[in-house]
C-alpha cells in the first residue's frame, strides 16, 4: 500500500547510481549496489549508469529519479550533498564532463525533451579525488545507502530526510 | 607597417572525449604554428599489461574507454587469438561483428547529434540545440532511441552496455540465447528505418566548403564492409597485411602533446583513419540499401569534406543496423563459447575499425601467456596530425573573427574527428596567439 508520505515520490521511483566502478568514482555504483541487494519496493527501480547519456535513457518523464554520484566540490571528504531539481548552480557548472553531456547537462536536456521526471533529487557523497579509496567516503558511501533503503525500501516508504 | 601578431587558444576544447588544447600562433594572416596539446595524463597501459596473463587484454584494454570499449576488446582478443593460433567459430565471429554494430550505432549516435549537429546549426551544445525548436528537440528523442538500440545490442551480446564483459580470448564466456538476441528485432528494424530520416535530416545542414586530398586509411576486408578485420589499404595504393602496421607507420613523440603522434614512415605524411576513411575505400563492400541511400544524400565517394562525416557516420549507423538485423535473424548458437586453447610465446598483431577509425594492437607473451611487451595505437593519435594540418588551412580565416568565433570555428574541425583524447594519452583547450 502506498502511503502518503510515498506519494511525495511519486512511482515509479528509480534510483541510479552514475559513474564507474573504479576507484572513489564507484561510490554512486556501490551505494546503488547496497541498495538493490535490501529492496522490498516493487516501486523501485535501480541502476547504474556510466554516463550521462545512459541516465538520459532510463528517463521517461515518470515517478521520480534518485540519482547517486560521487562528488568533487572541494568539500570535506565523506561530507554528503542532497540538490533538489530545479537547482540553478548545476546549470552553472556546465561543461565539466566527458563528452559535455554530464548530469548537469542531461538533467536541463531531459527537461527540455520532457522526458524528466516530475521528481528529481541528487543525492552525492563527496570524495578527494587524490584518495583511493577514501574511508570516510567509503562510510558515508555505506550511511547513505542504509538512508536510501529505509526512504525507499518498502512500500509506504517514509520521507522523513 | 606595423606588423599584426595574434594568439588563438581554446584552453579546454568542449564536446571531445577527454582533455586537451588548441593553440594557433598568426604573425601577419600566416600561420606560424598550430598545436593540438593534450595534457590529459599519460596513463601507461601498455606498461603495465607487462607481466599481466594475455588473456586478461580484453578486460584492461577495454578500460581505455568508455565509449568504445569494443573496439579495444575486438583489437586485444584478435592480437592474443593469433599467437595461440585459435580459430574462433563462425558462431563466434558474427556475434563479434554483431557486438561491433552496437558500439558503431551508440558512438557515432552519439557524437553525430549530441556533440557535432550543434556546429552545424549555431548552438553551444545539445541543450541549447533542443530548446530552440521543438523539430529540433524531436530529433534529439529519435537519436536517443536509435542510440538506445544500439545499446541493447551491446548488453544483449557483451553481457551489459558499458565495458562489456562476454568476450574473451578464444570466443565468449556465454553465447546468447536465439531468444534474446531475435527480442531486439523489432525495435533494430524501427531504427534502421529512422536512420534513413536522420540521413535525409542531415541533407538539410549547411558544410562549410573545405575538401582536402586526404591519404585515407582504413581496413578493407573481400569480403564485408571492414569491422574485425581485412587487409590495412590507403587512399594512395599501400595494401598491407596488418602484421606490417610498423613497418610502415610510427608513432612519434612532440613536445606539446601527451599523446604520441602517428605519420607514416615512408614520407612523414600525416593521414585520415575513421568513417570517411573507411567509407572513402569500402563504399562498394556496403549493402545496397546503404549506397542507395549515399547516392539520395550526396555522399557517393569520394567524399573529401569532413564536416560531411556528419553523414559519413549515420550511413555506417545504416549500415551497422542492416548487418544487425541481418546477423540476428540468420543467428543460431552453434559450436562452444569458447575454444580451447594454450598459452604459448609469440607476436600477435590484430587491427580493427573503431567507431573513430582503425584500432592497432600488437603483443608478445612468453610461453607461459605472460605479456613482454604491448603496442596499442588508437585511432585519435594516427588522427592527431591531420587535425593538425586541417587547423593550419582554416587559422588565417579564423583572423578577422572574434575570440569566440574562431574557437567555435577551430572546434568544430576538430569535432569533424570525433577525437577520443582518453583513448590518444594512453587531448582539448585553444589558444590563438596573433603576433
Amino acid at each position: 500500500m502506498i502511503t502518503a508520505d510515498a506519494r511525495e515520490w511519486p512511482a515509479p521511483i528509480r534510483i541510479v547510481g552514475l559513474g564507474s566502478d573504479q576507484g572513489d568514482d564507484a561510490l554512486g555504483w556501490r551505494i546503488v549496489t547496497a541498495v538493490q541487494r535490501k529492496l522490498q519496493n516493487p516501486a523501485v527501480h535501480s541502476a547504474c549508469v556510466a554516463t550521462g547519456a545512459a541516465l538520459l535513457e532510463l528517463l521517461d518523464g515518470q515517478g521520480s529519479l534518485v540519482v547517486v554520484d560521487a562528488v568533487c566540490s572541494g568539500g570535506v571528504p565523506g561530507s554528503w550533498h542532497r540538490y533538489q531539481w530545479p537547482l540553478e548552480s548545476l546549470e552553472r557548472m556546465r561543461h565539466w564532463s566527458t563528452h559535455g553531456l554530464g548530469l548537469v547537462e542531461v538533467l536541463p536536456l531531459a527537461q527540455t525533451l520532457g522526458l524528466l521526471p516530475p521528481r528529481v533529487e541528487v543525492w552525492g557523497v563527496e570524495i578527494d579525488p587524490t584518495v583511493l579509496h577514501d574511508q570516510a567516503a567509503a562510510a558515508a558511501a555505506e550511511r547513505l545507502a542504509c538512508t536510501l533503503v529505509n526512504v525507499f525500501g518498502f512500500e509506504g516508504c517514509a520521507s522523513h530526510v | 607597417m606595423a606588423s599584426t601578431q595574434r594568439t588563438i587558444q581554446v584552453q579546454a576544447l568542449a564536446r571531445v572525449e577527454g582533455e586537451g588544447a588548441m593553440t594557433i600562433r598568426l604573425k601577419d594572416d600566416v600561420v606560424e604554428d598550430v598545436e593540438l596539446r593534450i595534457y590529459e595524463p599519460p596513463r601507461f597501459y601498455e606498461a603495465f599489461l607487462r607481466g599481466r596473463d594475455a588473456a586478461e587484454t580484453p578486460d584492461i584494454t577495454a578500460r581505455i574507454c568508455g565509449i568504445c570499449p569494443v573496439a579495444y576488446q575486438m583489437s586485444a582478443v584478435h592480437a592474443i587469438e593469433q599467437i595461440y593460433e585459435i580459430q574462433i567459430t563462425p558462431t563466434q565471429r558474427h556475434l563479434r561483428r554483431l557486438l561491433y554494430c552496437g558500439e558503431w550505432i551508440e558512438s557515432h549516435v552519439l557524437h553525430a547529434f549530441f556533440l557535432h549537429a550543434p556546429d552545424f546549426l549555431g548552438y553551444p551544445g545539445a541543450l541549447e540545440m533542443a530548446r530552440a525548436k521543438p523539430e529540433l528537440a524531436e530529433l534529439v528523442k529519435t537519436a536517443l532511441r536509435v542510440k538506445k538500440a544500439g545499446n541493447s545490442i551491446v548488453r544483449a551480446v557483451g553481457g551489459r552496455e558499458v565495458h562489456p564483459i562476454n568476450v574473451r580470448v578464444g570466443g565468449f564466456y556465454r553465447l546468447p540465447r536465439h531468444d534474446e538476441l531475435h527480442a531486439l528485432l523489432p525495435e533494430l528494424t524501427w531504427s534502421r528505418s529512422a536512420v534513413r530520416g536522420l540521413l535525409d535530416w542531415s541533407t538539410t545542414l549547411t558544410y562549410p566548403d573545405f575538401e582536402v586530398d586526404y591519404q585515407f586509411v582504413a581496413l578493407q576486408h573481400p569480403d564485408e564492409y571492414p569491422m574485425n578485420g581485412g587487409r590495412i589499404v590507403s587512399s594512395r595504393g599501400l595494401n598491407i597485411d596488418v602484421c606490417a602496421f610498423p613497418d610502415h607507420f610510427a608513432e612519434m613523440q612532440v613536445p606539446h602533446s601527451n599523446a604520441l603522434q602517428a605519420r607514416l614512415k615512408s614520407d612523414g605524411s600525416s593521414y585520415f583513419v575513421g568513417p570517411l576513411a573507411r567509407w572513402n575505400l569500402n563504399h562498394t563492400y556496403a549493402p545496397e540499401l546503404v549506397r542507395q541511400a549515399a547516392a539520395a544524400v550526396g555522399l557517393t565517394p569520394p567524399v573529401r569534406n569532413p564536416y560531411r562525416s556528419l553523414g559519413v557516420r549515420l550511413l555506417e549507423v545504416l549500415l551497422a543496423f542492416d548487418e544487425a538485423v541481418r546477423l540476428i535473424e540468420a543467428y543460431e548458437p552453434q559450436g562452444p563459447p569458447t575454444i580451447p586453447h594454450q598459452p604459448r610465446a609469440g607476436v600477435g598483431h590484430a587491427a580493427t575499425e573503431a567507431p573513430r577509425g582503425l584500432l592497432y594492437h600488437r603483443y608478445e607473451t612468453d610461453n607461459q601467456g605472460l605479456l613482454r611487451t604491448a603496442v596499442i595505437v588508437p585511432p585519435t593519435s594516427q588522427n592527431q596530425a591531420q587535425i593538425e594540418a586541417d587547423l593550419r588551412q582554416v587559422a588565417a580565416s579564423l583572423l578577422p573573427l572574434s575570440e569566440e568565433e574562431a574557437t567555435l570555428k577551430a572546434e568544430a574541425i576538430i569535432r569533424n574527428y570525433d577525437p577520443c583524447i582518453s583513448c590518444a594519452t594512453h587531448f582539448l583547450k585553444m589558444k590563438v596567439e596573433r603576433r
